[in-house]
Protein backbone atom coordinates (compact mmCIF):
# COMPACT_ATOMS: atom_id res chain seq x y z
CA UNK A 1 0.00 0.00 0.00
CA UNK A 2 2.40 2.18 0.77
CA UNK A 3 5.04 1.21 -2.38
CA UNK A 4 1.93 2.08 -4.39
CA UNK A 5 1.09 5.51 -2.89
CA UNK A 6 4.45 6.12 -3.07
CA UNK A 7 4.24 5.29 -6.91
CA UNK A 8 1.21 7.01 -7.41
CA UNK A 9 3.18 10.55 -5.56
CA UNK A 10 5.92 9.91 -8.04
CA UNK A 11 3.72 9.45 -10.94
CA UNK A 12 1.99 12.90 -9.60
CA UNK A 13 5.22 14.68 -9.05
CA UNK A 14 6.28 14.06 -12.74
CA UNK A 15 2.95 15.01 -14.04
CA UNK A 16 3.01 18.23 -12.57
CA UNK A 17 6.19 19.31 -13.40
CA UNK A 18 5.15 18.19 -17.11
CA UNK A 19 2.40 20.32 -16.73
CA UNK A 20 4.53 23.21 -15.43
CA UNK A 21 7.17 22.75 -18.32
CA UNK A 22 4.34 23.27 -20.55
CA UNK A 23 2.84 26.32 -19.18
CA UNK A 24 6.21 27.59 -18.99
CA UNK A 25 7.75 26.67 -22.80
CA UNK A 26 3.68 28.09 -23.74
CA UNK A 27 4.76 31.26 -22.17
CA UNK A 28 7.74 31.56 -24.45
CA UNK A 29 10.27 31.26 -21.36
CA UNK A 30 11.86 28.21 -22.34
CA UNK A 31 13.27 29.62 -25.54
CA UNK A 32 16.89 29.77 -24.80
CA UNK A 33 16.96 26.46 -23.04
CA UNK A 34 15.48 24.79 -25.84
CA UNK A 35 17.46 26.60 -28.24
CA UNK A 36 21.04 25.55 -26.39
CA UNK A 37 19.84 21.70 -26.28
CA UNK A 38 18.51 21.92 -30.09
CA UNK A 39 22.48 23.00 -30.84
CA UNK A 40 23.24 19.01 -30.50
CA UNK A 41 19.90 17.64 -31.07
CA UNK A 42 19.39 19.03 -34.73
CA UNK A 43 22.35 17.73 -36.36
CA UNK A 44 22.21 14.37 -34.90
CA UNK A 45 18.37 14.81 -36.06
CA UNK A 46 19.34 15.73 -39.46
CA UNK A 47 22.16 13.30 -39.77
CA UNK A 48 19.84 10.47 -39.17
CA UNK A 49 17.18 12.19 -41.44
CA UNK A 50 19.71 12.16 -44.20
CA UNK A 51 20.82 8.25 -43.63
CA UNK A 52 17.05 7.54 -43.61
CA UNK A 53 16.49 8.94 -46.61
CA UNK A 54 19.90 7.70 -48.79
CA UNK A 55 18.78 4.28 -47.15
CA UNK A 56 15.49 4.96 -48.81
CA UNK A 57 16.67 5.88 -51.97
CA UNK A 58 18.84 2.49 -51.85
CA UNK A 59 15.92 0.20 -51.61
CA UNK A 60 14.35 2.07 -54.10
CA UNK A 61 17.21 1.77 -56.20
CA UNK A 62 16.93 -1.78 -55.74
CA UNK A 63 13.33 -1.79 -56.62
CA UNK A 64 13.64 0.24 -59.23
CA UNK A 65 16.39 -2.08 -60.84
CA UNK A 66 14.23 -5.29 -60.37
CA UNK A 67 11.25 -3.23 -62.16
CA UNK A 68 13.68 -1.68 -64.98
CA UNK A 69 14.72 -5.99 -64.97
CA UNK A 70 11.13 -6.56 -65.61
CA UNK A 71 10.36 -4.10 -68.28
CA UNK A 72 13.80 -4.96 -70.09
CA UNK A 73 12.39 -8.45 -70.77
CA UNK A 74 9.06 -7.24 -71.77
CA UNK A 75 10.61 -5.41 -73.94
CA UNK A 76 12.67 -7.84 -75.67
CA UNK A 77 9.96 -9.75 -76.12
CA UNK A 78 7.63 -6.88 -77.27
CA UNK A 79 11.06 -6.13 -80.22
CA UNK A 80 10.86 -10.04 -80.85
CA UNK A 81 7.67 -9.99 -81.69
CA UNK A 82 7.38 -6.67 -83.64
CA UNK A 83 10.46 -7.35 -85.57
CA UNK A 84 8.64 -11.15 -86.81
CA UNK A 85 5.39 -8.93 -87.62
CA UNK A 86 7.53 -6.73 -89.17
CA UNK A 87 9.74 -9.68 -91.28
CA UNK A 88 6.09 -11.06 -92.08
CA UNK A 89 4.69 -7.64 -93.28
CA UNK A 90 8.04 -6.85 -95.75
CA UNK A 91 7.57 -10.75 -97.09
CA UNK A 92 3.80 -9.62 -97.38
CA UNK A 93 4.74 -6.72 -99.10
CA UNK A 94 6.95 -8.77 -101.20
CA UNK A 95 4.56 -11.56 -102.26
CA UNK A 96 2.43 -8.35 -103.39
CA UNK A 97 4.61 -6.74 -105.32
CA UNK A 98 5.99 -9.75 -107.03
CA UNK A 99 1.99 -10.32 -107.55
CA UNK A 100 1.75 -7.10 -109.39
CA UNK A 101 4.84 -6.97 -111.56
CA UNK A 102 3.39 -10.48 -112.69
CA UNK A 103 0.57 -9.56 -113.51
CA UNK A 104 2.02 -6.36 -115.63
CA UNK A 105 3.94 -8.58 -117.58
CA UNK A 106 1.16 -11.46 -118.74
CA UNK A 107 -2.55 -10.80 -118.19
CA UNK A 108 -4.77 -12.46 -115.25
CA UNK A 109 -7.50 -12.19 -117.60
CA UNK A 110 -5.75 -14.72 -120.21
CA UNK A 111 -3.35 -16.55 -117.73
CA UNK A 112 -4.30 -17.81 -114.54
CA UNK A 113 -1.62 -17.40 -113.04
CA UNK A 114 -1.10 -19.12 -109.04
CA UNK A 115 1.51 -17.78 -106.60
CA UNK A 116 3.73 -20.30 -105.20
CA UNK A 117 6.72 -20.16 -103.12
CA UNK A 118 10.20 -22.01 -104.09
CA UNK A 119 11.19 -24.55 -100.76
CA UNK A 120 13.67 -26.74 -102.57
CA UNK A 121 16.29 -26.35 -105.11
CA UNK A 122 18.73 -28.81 -107.21
CA UNK A 123 18.75 -29.78 -110.27
CA UNK A 124 14.78 -29.53 -110.36
CA UNK A 125 13.03 -26.90 -107.67
CA UNK A 126 10.42 -27.83 -105.63
CA UNK A 127 7.33 -25.25 -105.27
CA UNK A 128 4.89 -25.17 -101.94
CA UNK A 129 2.23 -25.69 -104.10
CA UNK A 130 0.56 -29.58 -105.86
CA UNK A 131 -2.35 -31.27 -106.49
CA UNK A 132 -4.87 -30.22 -104.25
CA UNK A 133 -4.21 -26.56 -105.42
CA UNK A 134 -5.25 -27.65 -109.14
CA UNK A 135 -1.12 -28.14 -110.24
CA UNK A 136 -1.00 -31.22 -112.90
CA UNK A 137 1.98 -32.49 -114.51
CA UNK A 138 3.27 -30.50 -117.87
CA UNK A 139 2.38 -26.93 -116.21
CA UNK A 140 4.57 -24.24 -117.13
CA UNK A 141 6.66 -21.90 -114.19
CA UNK A 142 6.86 -18.57 -115.13
CA UNK A 143 8.50 -15.08 -113.52
CA UNK A 144 6.97 -12.09 -115.33
CA UNK A 145 7.10 -12.94 -118.33
CA UNK A 146 10.21 -15.51 -118.24
CA UNK A 147 9.77 -19.27 -118.62
CA UNK A 148 11.81 -21.03 -115.58
CA UNK A 149 10.46 -24.47 -116.42
CA UNK A 150 7.82 -27.21 -116.53
CA UNK A 151 5.90 -29.50 -113.81
CA UNK A 152 7.24 -33.02 -114.05
CA UNK A 153 6.05 -34.51 -110.82
CA UNK A 154 3.25 -33.66 -108.37
CA UNK A 155 2.35 -34.57 -104.82
CA UNK A 156 -0.97 -33.14 -102.95
CA UNK A 157 1.03 -30.17 -101.22
CA UNK A 158 4.25 -29.68 -103.74
CA UNK A 159 5.37 -30.16 -106.95
CA UNK A 160 8.25 -30.68 -109.07
CA UNK A 161 9.60 -28.45 -111.79
CA UNK A 162 11.75 -29.51 -114.49
CA UNK A 163 14.15 -27.01 -115.81
CA UNK A 164 15.40 -26.14 -118.86
CA UNK A 165 18.83 -26.47 -117.61
CA UNK A 166 17.83 -30.19 -117.14
CA UNK A 167 19.73 -32.45 -119.32
CA UNK A 168 16.36 -34.03 -120.19
CA UNK A 169 14.63 -30.81 -121.46
CA UNK A 170 14.04 -29.93 -124.77
CA UNK A 171 12.20 -26.69 -125.93
CA UNK A 172 11.72 -25.04 -129.43
CA UNK A 173 12.79 -21.56 -129.49
CA UNK A 174 13.53 -18.76 -131.17
CA UNK A 175 15.82 -15.82 -130.54
CA UNK A 176 14.96 -12.28 -131.49
CA UNK A 177 17.24 -9.60 -132.26
CA UNK A 178 18.22 -7.09 -134.26
CA UNK A 179 20.07 -8.84 -137.16
CA UNK A 180 16.97 -10.94 -137.02
CA UNK A 181 14.87 -14.05 -136.08
CA UNK A 182 16.94 -17.82 -135.77
CA UNK A 183 14.56 -21.33 -134.62
CA UNK A 184 16.25 -23.99 -132.55
CA UNK A 185 16.14 -26.07 -129.76
CA UNK A 186 16.67 -25.78 -127.12
CA UNK A 187 18.66 -28.57 -124.72
CA UNK A 188 19.70 -28.25 -121.28
CA UNK A 189 23.39 -28.77 -120.62
CA UNK A 190 24.93 -29.69 -116.70
CA UNK A 191 25.14 -26.32 -115.09
CA UNK A 192 23.16 -22.68 -115.00
CA UNK A 193 23.49 -22.34 -118.78
CA UNK A 194 21.81 -24.16 -121.92
CA UNK A 195 22.19 -24.47 -125.39
CA UNK A 196 20.19 -23.41 -128.72
CA UNK A 197 21.19 -25.67 -131.26
CA UNK A 198 19.64 -26.55 -134.63
CA UNK A 199 20.20 -22.81 -135.57
CA UNK A 200 20.42 -22.72 -139.52
CA UNK A 201 23.61 -20.83 -141.09
CA UNK A 202 21.58 -18.96 -143.00
CA UNK A 203 19.76 -17.12 -140.00
CA UNK A 204 21.31 -14.48 -137.39
CA UNK A 205 21.89 -15.04 -134.34
CA UNK A 206 24.12 -12.76 -132.39
CA UNK A 207 25.32 -12.58 -128.51
CA UNK A 208 22.75 -10.55 -126.36
CA UNK A 209 19.49 -11.82 -128.47
CA UNK A 210 16.91 -13.22 -126.63
CA UNK A 211 15.38 -16.32 -126.43
CA UNK A 212 11.84 -16.81 -126.51
CA UNK A 213 9.78 -19.95 -126.23
CA UNK A 214 8.19 -21.21 -129.80
CA UNK A 215 4.92 -22.68 -128.08
CA UNK A 216 4.53 -25.92 -129.75
CA UNK A 217 5.33 -27.97 -126.63
CA UNK A 218 1.98 -28.59 -124.48
CA UNK A 219 1.26 -26.35 -121.93
CA UNK A 220 3.47 -24.17 -122.97
CA UNK A 221 3.03 -20.37 -124.21
CA UNK A 222 4.60 -18.63 -127.17
CA UNK A 223 7.02 -16.01 -126.11
CA UNK A 224 8.16 -16.23 -122.79
CA UNK A 225 11.58 -15.26 -122.49
CA UNK A 226 14.13 -18.06 -121.49
CA UNK A 227 17.13 -16.33 -121.59
CA UNK A 228 19.44 -13.96 -123.17
CA UNK A 229 22.09 -15.56 -125.73
CA UNK A 230 25.97 -15.22 -124.55
CA UNK A 231 28.28 -16.95 -127.15
CA UNK A 232 27.49 -18.03 -130.86
CA UNK A 233 29.13 -21.24 -132.24
CA UNK A 234 29.13 -20.87 -135.52
CA UNK A 235 31.36 -23.77 -137.02
CA UNK A 236 31.09 -23.95 -141.60
CA UNK A 237 31.96 -27.42 -141.02
CA UNK A 238 28.93 -28.49 -138.63
CA UNK A 239 25.62 -28.52 -139.65
CA UNK A 240 23.92 -26.38 -137.93
CA UNK A 241 25.16 -23.09 -135.84
CA UNK A 242 24.75 -23.37 -131.99
CA UNK A 243 24.65 -20.68 -129.13
CA UNK A 244 25.37 -20.53 -125.51
CA UNK A 245 22.07 -19.26 -123.46
CA UNK A 246 22.33 -17.80 -119.72
CA UNK A 247 18.64 -16.87 -117.84
CA UNK A 248 18.19 -14.07 -117.26
CA UNK A 249 16.81 -14.15 -113.91
CA UNK A 250 18.85 -16.00 -111.12
CA UNK A 251 16.51 -18.58 -109.71
CA UNK A 252 18.37 -18.46 -105.76
CA UNK A 253 17.22 -14.52 -106.45
CA UNK A 254 13.31 -15.47 -106.73
CA UNK A 255 11.06 -16.38 -103.64
CA UNK A 256 7.77 -16.40 -105.56
CA UNK A 257 7.00 -18.34 -108.96
CA UNK A 258 3.73 -18.36 -111.09
CA UNK A 259 2.68 -21.46 -112.09
CA UNK A 260 0.02 -20.81 -115.40
CA UNK A 261 -2.81 -23.37 -114.71
CA UNK A 262 -4.55 -22.71 -118.57
CA UNK A 263 -2.11 -21.64 -121.12
CA UNK B 1 19.22 -1.37 -19.04
CA UNK B 2 21.41 0.80 -20.60
CA UNK B 3 21.52 -0.27 -24.01
CA UNK B 4 17.98 0.11 -23.57
CA UNK B 5 17.87 3.60 -22.78
CA UNK B 6 20.46 4.08 -25.73
CA UNK B 7 17.96 2.15 -28.20
CA UNK B 8 15.31 4.47 -26.73
CA UNK B 9 16.79 7.78 -27.28
CA UNK B 10 18.17 7.16 -30.88
CA UNK B 11 14.64 5.73 -31.58
CA UNK B 12 13.39 8.74 -30.26
CA UNK B 13 15.66 10.90 -33.04
CA UNK B 14 14.65 8.62 -35.48
CA UNK B 15 10.34 9.13 -34.67
CA UNK B 16 11.64 12.86 -34.92
CA UNK B 17 13.58 12.56 -38.34
CA UNK B 18 10.49 10.74 -39.70
CA UNK B 19 7.80 10.86 -37.26
CA UNK B 20 5.59 7.92 -38.97
CA UNK B 21 5.82 5.31 -35.87
CA UNK B 22 5.47 5.85 -32.24
CA UNK B 23 8.04 3.59 -31.62
CA UNK B 24 9.24 5.23 -28.29
CA UNK B 25 5.60 4.81 -26.03
CA UNK B 26 5.06 1.44 -27.98
CA UNK B 27 8.41 0.14 -25.74
CA UNK B 28 7.39 2.30 -22.83
CA UNK B 29 4.27 0.51 -22.73
CA UNK B 30 5.47 -3.03 -23.31
CA UNK B 31 8.36 -2.79 -20.91
CA UNK B 32 5.52 -1.39 -18.21
CA UNK B 33 3.55 -4.52 -18.53
CA UNK B 34 6.45 -6.65 -18.25
CA UNK B 35 8.25 -4.69 -15.63
CA UNK B 36 6.90 -2.42 -12.90
CA UNK B 37 9.33 -0.32 -12.14
CA UNK B 38 9.52 3.83 -11.50
CA UNK B 39 12.57 3.69 -14.26
CA UNK B 40 9.43 3.96 -16.45
CA UNK B 41 8.05 6.80 -15.54
CA UNK B 42 11.48 8.48 -15.69
CA UNK B 43 12.03 7.42 -19.04
CA UNK B 44 8.45 8.45 -20.18
CA UNK B 45 9.16 11.56 -18.84
CA UNK B 46 12.76 12.82 -20.04
CA UNK B 47 11.64 10.72 -23.74
CA UNK B 48 8.74 12.99 -23.86
CA UNK B 49 10.51 15.83 -23.32
CA UNK B 50 13.50 14.89 -26.02
CA UNK B 51 10.61 13.62 -28.38
CA UNK B 52 8.97 17.62 -27.77
CA UNK B 53 12.18 18.80 -28.58
CA UNK B 54 12.70 16.80 -31.61
CA UNK B 55 9.15 16.92 -33.29
CA UNK B 56 9.50 20.78 -32.29
CA UNK B 57 6.12 20.66 -29.97
CA UNK B 58 5.34 22.40 -26.93
CA UNK B 59 8.02 21.33 -23.92
CA UNK B 60 5.78 18.58 -21.37
CA UNK B 61 2.86 17.89 -22.88
CA UNK B 62 4.34 14.61 -24.36
CA UNK B 63 6.07 13.98 -21.16
CA UNK B 64 2.34 13.72 -19.41
CA UNK B 65 0.65 11.66 -22.10
CA UNK B 66 3.48 8.94 -21.49
CA UNK B 67 3.02 9.15 -18.26
CA UNK B 68 -1.13 8.41 -17.94
CA UNK B 69 -0.02 5.69 -21.13
CA UNK B 70 2.45 4.01 -18.17
CA UNK B 71 0.09 4.86 -15.41
CA UNK B 72 -2.94 3.04 -17.27
CA UNK B 73 -0.56 0.08 -18.33
CA UNK B 74 0.46 -0.46 -14.95
CA UNK B 75 -3.32 -0.44 -13.73
CA UNK B 76 -4.68 -2.62 -16.10
CA UNK B 77 -1.38 -5.18 -14.73
CA UNK B 78 -2.37 -5.16 -11.65
CA UNK B 79 -6.29 -6.33 -12.99
CA UNK B 80 -6.70 -10.02 -13.42
CA UNK B 81 -6.94 -9.54 -17.33
CA UNK B 82 -3.33 -9.19 -18.09
CA UNK B 83 -2.29 -12.92 -17.37
CA UNK B 84 -2.01 -13.62 -21.14
CA UNK B 85 0.68 -11.96 -22.64
CA UNK B 86 -1.66 -11.34 -25.73
CA UNK B 87 -3.48 -8.51 -23.91
CA UNK B 88 -0.64 -6.16 -24.79
CA UNK B 89 -2.23 -6.27 -28.08
CA UNK B 90 -5.62 -4.21 -26.80
CA UNK B 91 -3.51 -2.06 -24.61
CA UNK B 92 -1.48 -0.96 -27.08
CA UNK B 93 -4.12 -0.52 -29.33
CA UNK B 94 -6.41 1.64 -27.00
CA UNK B 95 -3.23 3.54 -25.75
CA UNK B 96 -1.81 4.18 -29.27
CA UNK B 97 -5.34 5.03 -30.44
CA UNK B 98 -5.55 7.28 -27.37
CA UNK B 99 -2.54 9.08 -27.93
CA UNK B 100 -3.11 9.71 -31.97
CA UNK B 101 -6.53 11.51 -30.88
CA UNK B 102 -4.95 13.43 -28.66
CA UNK B 103 -2.27 14.25 -30.98
CA UNK B 104 -4.91 15.31 -33.34
CA UNK B 105 -6.97 17.75 -31.06
CA UNK B 106 -3.53 19.25 -29.62
CA UNK B 107 -1.13 19.25 -32.37
CA UNK B 108 -4.02 19.40 -35.46
CA UNK B 109 -1.87 16.07 -36.78
CA UNK B 110 -3.96 13.53 -39.25
CA UNK B 111 -5.05 10.70 -38.00
CA UNK B 112 -4.77 6.78 -39.95
CA UNK B 113 -6.60 3.93 -38.19
CA UNK B 114 -4.08 2.05 -40.37
CA UNK B 115 -1.51 2.99 -39.12
CA UNK B 116 -2.65 2.61 -35.28
CA UNK B 117 -3.37 -1.35 -36.02
CA UNK B 118 0.05 -1.13 -37.44
CA UNK B 119 1.62 0.07 -34.96
CA UNK B 120 -0.41 -2.10 -32.36
CA UNK B 121 0.51 -5.12 -33.94
CA UNK B 122 3.86 -4.14 -33.56
CA UNK B 123 3.72 -4.19 -30.29
CA UNK B 124 3.70 -8.11 -30.09
CA UNK B 125 7.15 -8.38 -31.27
CA UNK B 126 8.26 -5.49 -29.46
CA UNK B 127 7.03 -6.92 -26.20
CA UNK B 128 8.28 -10.43 -26.75
CA UNK B 129 11.75 -9.35 -27.71
CA UNK B 130 11.85 -6.95 -24.78
CA UNK B 131 10.62 -9.69 -22.25
CA UNK B 132 13.60 -12.21 -23.33
CA UNK B 133 15.83 -9.23 -23.10
CA UNK B 134 14.50 -8.63 -19.34
CA UNK B 135 14.37 -12.26 -18.37
CA UNK B 136 17.50 -13.26 -19.60
CA UNK B 137 19.85 -10.58 -20.30
CA UNK B 138 19.22 -8.05 -16.71
CA UNK B 139 20.65 -9.49 -13.97
CA UNK B 140 18.07 -9.42 -10.94
CA UNK B 141 18.93 -9.06 -7.08
CA UNK B 142 19.59 -12.35 -5.93
CA UNK B 143 16.74 -13.80 -3.85
CA UNK B 144 17.81 -14.50 -0.22
CA UNK B 145 15.81 -17.39 1.60
CA UNK B 146 14.80 -16.56 5.47
CA UNK B 147 16.45 -19.53 7.43
CA UNK B 148 14.85 -19.63 10.56
CA UNK B 149 14.05 -16.45 12.91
Amino acid sequence: MKALLFDLRFFITLGLISLVLFLVDSLGLLKLPKTAVQYITIPVQYGLYQTGISFQRHLEFITLARTAALENKALKTQLANLLTENSSLRKQLLDNQSLTDQYSKLNPQTYDLLPTRIIGMGKSITIDKGENDGIVIGQVVVFKDNYFGQIKGISPKSAEVLLPQDPTSKLAVFSQGEGGRAKGILVGQFGSEFLMDKILHQEKVSVGDLVYSEGTEGKLPKGLIIGRITQVFDRQNEVFQQAKVEPVFNLTDLDIVFVIKNP
Amino acid sequence: MKFLLVLLIFLSFLQGAFSSLELVILILISRSFIVEERTNYYWAFFLGLLLSLLLNQPLGILSLIYLVAIKITYIIKRTSISGHWLVILPISLILVLAIELASVVIFKSSFSIWSIIFQSLLSLPIYLILRVWEERFIPKKEIRLKVGK
